[in-house]
C-alpha cells in the first residue's frame, strides 16, 4: 500500500510534506547474493533477445533511413527534422545492450547536431546523410563503442561538424 | 570485492512502453534481476492508467516517448489523482531523451528515478535499489505532487527546515542502520 498515510503528513503554509513509506524496504530485504555476479549472469540472459534485436534494429535503421529521405526532398523541413530527430533518439536508445556501442555514439552525435537546430540547410542534410550512412555500417559491421574503427569514424564526424560550423 | 543486494522476488512491476521488444528485454532483466512474480503490462500511459484501476504493483518502469499517452503525462495523472491507491507508487523513466530538459519535465511531473538508454542493467537495479532503500518524502503543492526535488540537503541553506528527515533524524539513523523499517 503506497498511498501516503495522511496521519504522518505535515502542513506548512501550502505546501503538504508525506513522509516517506518503507513498505518497500520491508517486502525487499537484503541479501547475501553477489550484486556483481547477478549482473554478469543479466547480461548472458539478455544476449538471448540478439536475433529479436537484430529484426528490430534492420527496422529502426529503415525508419531512419527514410527519415533522411524525407529531410533531403522537404530541403530540410522542420517536419521532417524533428521526425529524423525521433528516430535517431530511438536507435540511440538501443545498441550498446547488445554490443553496438558505435551505433548509439554516432545517433548521439546526429541528435546533439540536431538538438539546436530546426530546419536543416544543404550543409547540414550532408552532415545528416553522413551520420546515417556511418550508423548503418556500424551495425553492418556491428561495431563496439571500443573498437579502432568505430572511434575512427567518430572522429572523422565530429571533424565534419567542426568543419560545417 | 562482493556488494549484497535487494531481494527482489516479491515485488510486482508494471511495465509501460510502446516497444514489445523493450517490455520483452526489460522483463528478461527484472527476471535476472531476481523479480520472481508475474508482470503487469502496458502500451502506453492510458493503458497502464486502465490497469491500475484494477492492480496495485509496487514499482513501475516506464518511457518517457508512447503515443497516445505519453510517460509524462502518465504520470502527471498519476500523482494528481488524490484517491488513487497508487497514488505514491516509485515511477522509474528509461528514456533516450536523456537532454537535462526532458530530465527536468519528468522530476517536475513526480517521476522519482530516470535512466537513459541504452538500459543498463546495473543502472536499473541501482535506480529500483534507490527507491528502495532511500525512499524520498512527498511533497504537495498546488501544482505539484511528488517525491521531493531536493534530493541532497543544501549545506549553506538557511531558510527553515521543513523536510520529515529534519524533525526525525534518529528514525532515519535506525531506518539507516536496519533497525527500523517503518
Amino acid at each position: 500500500m503506497r498511498k501516503p498515510s495522511k496521519s504522518g503528513a505535515r502542513h506548512r503554509e501550502n505546501v503538504r510534506f508525506i513522509p516517506p513509506s518503507y513498505d518497500l524496504k520491508a517486502k525487499a530485504p537484503l541479501t547475501n547474493r553477489d550484486l556483481n555476479e547477478v549482473i554478469a549472469r543479466a547480461q548472458v540472459s539478455v544476449q538471448q533477445h540478439l536475433p529479436d534485436f537484430q529484426e528490430v534494429l534492420d527496422g529502426r535503421l529503415r525508419a531512419l533511413q527514410s527519415a533522411l529521405a524525407e529531410v533531403t526532398r522537404t530541403m530540410g523541413a522542420a517536419e521532417a527534422v524533428s521526425q529524423l530527430d525521433r528516430e535517431c533518439h530511438e536507435l540511440r536508445g538501443l545498441g550498446t545492450t547488445f554490443g553496438y556501442g558505435t551505433l548509439t555514439d554516432i545517433c548521439q552525435a546526429l541528435c546533439l547536431y540536431l538538438e539546436s537546430r530546426k530546419t536543416l540547410s544543404e550543409k547540414g542534410i550532408d552532415v545528416a546523410r553522413l551520420h546515417v550512412d556511418a550508423a548503418v555500417l556500424a551495425a553492418e559491421r556491428r561495431l563496439s563503442d571500443s573498437e579502432a574503427d568505430g572511434q575512427q569514424v567518430l572522429q572523422g564526424l565530429r571533424k565534419v561538424i567542426a568543419h560545417q560550423e | 570485492m562482493t556488494r549484497a543486494m535487494l531481494d527482489l522476488s516479491g515485488l510486482e512491476f508494471l511495465i509501460v512502453d510502446d516497444n514489445a521488444f523493450t517490455r520483452r528485454l526489460v522483463k528478461t532483466i527484472l527476471r535476472a534481476l531476481g523479480v520472481h512474480t508475474s508482470f503487469y503490462e502496458a502500451e502506453d500511459g492510458a493503458d497502464a492508467l486502465r490497469i491500475l484501476a484494477h492492480h496495485e504493483p509496487d514499482l513501475a518502469v516506464i518511457d518517457y516517448m508512447m503515443e497516445p499517452v505519453d510517460g509524462i503525462e502518465f504520470v502527471r495523472t498519476l500523482r494528481h489523482d488524490a484517491d488513487h491507491p497508487c497514488r505514491a507508487m516509485p515511477v522509474i523513466m528509461l528514456s533516450a531523451y536523456s537532454e537535462p530538459s526532458i530530465v527536468a519535465r519528468a522530476r517536475d511531473a513526480g517521476v522519482n528515478e530516470f535512466v537513459a538508454k541504452p538500459v543498463s542493467i546495473l543502472a536499473l537495479y541501482l535506480r529500483i535499489e534507490e527507491v528502495i532503500l532511500r525512499p524520498r518524502q512527498f511533497v504537495e503543492t498546488k501544482s505539484f505532487f511528488g517525491p521531493d526535488r531536493h534530493r541532497h540537503p543544501l549545506h549553506d541553506y538557511t531558510g527553515p527546515r521543513r523536510r520529515w528527515e529534519d524533525e526525525h533524524e534518529d528514525k532515519v539513523a535506525n531506518i539507516d542502520s536496519g533497525q527500523e523499517t517503518k
